[in-house]
């Protein structure tokens, strides 16, 4: 088991190093760069731009220029952000927390309601639970979260003016929980939908297999109560693809909720990776795509290892 | 699982109404969306509005610009230009204060010139470029010696600034003068200046200007400001001001549910229309502005069409009527000069004789066919965003080039990297881009000429501007005017522009801020007179 940790992690470097290489350059691609939106509306002599174009050693290849980033980023220093002139470690850590919050309790939020709903359209086919299933399903595949974010905020904010729709906090007032829980409501709302449609998606379709298996038949033939077949056997073996579903979503909020963040002004990661691209400040880009790279790694390793926890089958594989 | 959802829901409703509740007693409390970061709260980068605005309100500045033009005293009560027009003396208020109470001096600001002056200052903070103008500076504004730069005090209430060349004293104070900021040179003389972008005194700075820093939130996205109650002028009433980050999709929500009083930017008028249906509507005010806002102008950014004839072709296909026509409604109208929507009695000699719509076909056909003769292939790669209205702008647009003669490429992009790809002066990738910007009340500050001195969003270079200029700053009275007339008049002819009077915009704030609506055109010009704001409580 630690031969095969060990294998996965040394893996891990490369894949970590390909992603960061293939993101720099394809962001030093794109045109315009960071002293073109330094100097705004044309303030900058020639002579000053030449000298920030050898400063940020934009007159390097685009190569030597992320093998520059990459040696300063393994020494532990992730740079200056040239938009902000702070510390790009700062930046990053101050807003991940906020991004952690709101993925994970959406996250949560999804699994709690996808999970038994899930499960319940699976055990009791086209009953009305799995039209519900199959509603809210159809809602989070196809209704786009910045249109559904928007219709949020029309109802809840302007119309009935039970929600926030704007930040982490109320500006001028103590932070208190329930403040911070107000103004997460909507969000997570607007997320969760999206996750609560694929994830029961997966749990409908992973239980509803499991459930015609004939070990599950067996279990009912031997007069197990129909709760435990349904949870210590269906959904424990249907668990796997559910698990992966989710461990794929974990990557894919903490860089990818950026539509939600920027419409709810969520000052999280994803927001900050908007600002660093409208910048082309090309530290802040790297560190948060490194830091998205190393969340997506470690999830993959982890989710190995809870796949091994789940199904004795692959552990016995891996000893 | 009912009894756990109900639970959920009415612990979920508890939060909510304990949140809102809290959210109700912030009378003196003023909250600023603005729709894009600031970069920090260093005073030396005015990179666009949303920093200007910030750095406006924590620090000092000489002037404070009117949306009209009109300059007033703000640090300076008084300014004046030598006999030789290369020195200009400001006479500073010595009521002036720091934040900790302690009086600005001219020191002040020599120490605070002299500071972003240095070598090193400019890799971070772009302002530095401005002071190449300065005596004892290079061209790219760094001091030639230590303390070189020409910025004296010769006593604690005089500054005096002197320049490489005849300045023309209005235009520095309209359009120039903003990047000077006075820092307190007695919490910073013993700082490093080589360690300048760490130092903690950005984290809360001290400055001069009517708000008090007060707390900038971990994540950077929010302000707190406090009123400064010895700031010399103004009869303010807010206690507390808050600047967040809003998403400009979110807007008209944060005004209608209250969450932000005032926003920047103003908002469409389309869309500030339908708010006037929505609840919360009754506790805001709308104003359509009628000054001009914005300009569009094709930006050639070619020198493959660097060819005068060849610009004025594009400039004559263009039907400023139909591209006004299709913008859909009453609030776009043609101009023929930008200067003429500042016919004030300070530049009543600014051309009004330019024609609005200068669309002549058979002139443009003309032009083009003579410019072909000599080897110009036709081609023409106009850029503009990907969707709204520059991008349904460029459709029209794109038919006139074509029925004229041109073999127009659409290519559509997002504005941001439009604009940084126009700014990057990369030859051959565009020959035209549909930009738009405000323009400041000042002929000699203009986006949209040629220049070979700076980094512009346009790629040609063309030597007459800058002479013209220099002529204009070296003369006085009628010459003067007579000069800028023929200045204008050549810009006039030589560029591909589409002048359009937009009065689409419209600025929203609540009811509570009094009329705000001076004040907050009074952002493009890189300042807030947010020390004239009475709040009725």
């Amino acid at each position: 088991m630690t031969r095969y940790l060990l294998k996965r992690v040394l893996l891990a470097i490369p894949i970590f190093f390909g992603i960061t290489a293939v993101v720099y350059i394809m962001s030093s691609l794109a045109p315009g760069n960071v002293i073109n939106i330094m100097a705004g509306e044309g303030n900058l002599t020639r002579e000053a731009y030449e000298a920030l174009v050898l400063e940020y050693h934009l007159d390097q290849p685009v190569v030597v220029r992320y093998f520059l980033w990459l040696k300063s980023f393994v020494a532990g220093d992730w740079g200056i952000a040239s938009s902000t002139s702070q510390s790009v470690y700062t930046m990053i850590s101050v807003r991940i927390g906020s991004t952690l919050l709101l993925s994970g309790t959406s996250i949560l939020v999804a699994v709690l309601f996808a999970l038994p709903l899930g499960v319940l359209s699976a055990w009791r086919p086209y009953s009305v639970w799995d039209h519900l299933s199959s509603v809210i399903t159809f809602i989070g595949a196809s209704v786009p979260n910045f249109f559904l974010s928007l219709l949020c905020i029309w109802l809840f904010a302007v119309q009935l003016r039970i929600l926030p729709s704007q930040g982490m906090y109320t500006p001028g007032v103590p932070q208190t929980l329930g403040d911070l829980a107000s103004h997460m409501v909507l969000p997570v709302l607007v997320l969760s939908v999206q996750l609560t449609g694929n994830y029961l998606k997966q749990t409908r379709g992973a239980v509803l297999e499991v459930l015609g298996s004939e070990y599950i038949r067996t279990a009912r033939s031997k007069g197990i109560t129909e709760k435990r077949v349904l949870v210590r056997h269906a959904l424990r073996n249907a668990l796997i693809p559910i698990v992966t579903t989710i461990a794929l979503n974990v990557p894919f909020l903490i860089g990818g909720a950026v539509v939600t963040e920027q419409v709810f002004s969520w000052p999280g990661l994803g927001s900050l990776m908007i600002f660093a691209i409208e910048k082309r400040d090309y530290n802040l880009i790297m560190g948060i795509t490194a830091v998205i790279a190393l969340v997506v790694l470690i999830v993959n390793i982890f989710m190995d290892l809870v796949y091994a926890a789940l199904d004795p089958r692959i552990r016995r594989g891996l000893q | 699982m009912k009894k756990l959802l109900s639970l959920l829901l009415a612990f979920a409703l508890l939060l909510t109404v304990a949140g809102t509740a809290l959210a109700e007693d912030v009378n003196g409390t003023v909250v600023f969306g603005l729709i894009s970061s600031w970069d920090n709260l260093v005073p030396f980068t005015n990179s666009s509005y949303y920093s200007s605005f910030v750095i406006s309100l924590l620090y000092d500045r000489l002037v404070y610009v009117s949306p009209d033009g009109t300059v007033s005293p703000r640090a300076a009560t008084a300014w004046e230009l030598s006999e030789d027009g290369k020195t200009v003396t400001f006479t500073l208020n010595p009521d002036a204060k720091f934040h900790d109470g302690t009086p600005v001096t001219a020191e002040d600001w020599v120490y605070s010139i002299r500071l972003l002056s240095k070598s090193g200052v400019g890799t971070l903070f772009t302002d530095q470029s401005l002071l190449a103008a300065l005596e004892g500076t290079d061209e790219a504004g760094i001091e030639v010696s230590e303390n070189s730069v020409a910025a004296a005090a010769p006593d604690a209430n005089t500054l005096t600034l002197t320049f490489k060349q005849n300045v023309n004293l209005d235009s520095f104070l309209k359009s120039q003068s903003y990047y000077l900021v006075v820092l307190p040179a007695h919490l910073l003389e013993n700082e490093n200046v080589d360690e300048i972008a760490t130092w903690d005194f950005w984290n809360a700075p001290v400055g001069s200007g009517p708000a008090v820093f007060s707390a900038l939130s971990a994540d950077g996205t929010e302000l707190t400001v406090n009123r400064f109650a010895d700031y010399y002028q103004g009869d303010a009433n807010w206690d507390t001001l808050i600047v967040r980050q809003t998403a400009s999709s979110a807007l008209s929500s944060a005004l209608l549910t209250g969450e932000v009083d005032a926003v920047y930017t103003p908002v469409g008028n389309d869309e500030a229309i339908a708010m006037q249906t929505l609840p919360g509507a009754e506790n805001l005010t709308f104003t359509l502005t009628d000054d001009l806002v914005y300009v569009y102008t094709i930006a050639i950014n070619n020198t493959i069409v660097a060819d005068e004839r060849i610009r004025q072709a594009v400039s004559y296909a263009i039907d400023r009527d139909i591209i006004a026509a299709f913008l859909t409604d009453d609030y776009v109208s043609p101009i023929g000069e930008p200067m003429q929507l500042y016919l004030t009695a300070d530049n009543a000699s600014y051309p009004a004789d330019i024609p609005v719509n200068k669309y002549d076909p058979e002139k443009a056909k003309e032009l083009l066919e003579a410019a072909k003769a000599d080897g110009y292939d036709g081609k023409f790669v106009l850029a503009a965003p990907v969707a709204g209205q520059r991008a349904d702008m460029a459709l029209v647009v794109g038919q006139l080039l074509q029925n004229v003669g041109f073999e127009v490429e659409l290519v559509t992009i997002d504005a941001a990297t439009m604009m940084a790809d126009l700014r990057a002066a990369q030859d051959g990738i565009y020959d035209g881009g549909i930009i738009v910007y405000g323009i400041a009340a000042d002929p000699l500050v203009r986006n949209d000429i040629y220049t070979t001195a700076s980094v512009t969003v346009l790629a040609l270079k063309d030597q007459t501007y800058e002479d013209y200029q220099a002529k204009i700053a070296a003369a006085t009275g009628d010459d003067r005017a007579a000069l800028i007339d023929e200045y204008l008049h050549y810009i006039s002819d030589q560029e591909a522009a589409i002048w359009l009077a937009a009065k689409r915009q419209c600025y929203v704030f609540n009811n509570r801020l009094g009329d705000i609506t001076d004040s907050l055109l009074g952002i493009a010009n890189r300042n807030i007179d947010v020390w004239n704001w009475v709040l009725s409580r």
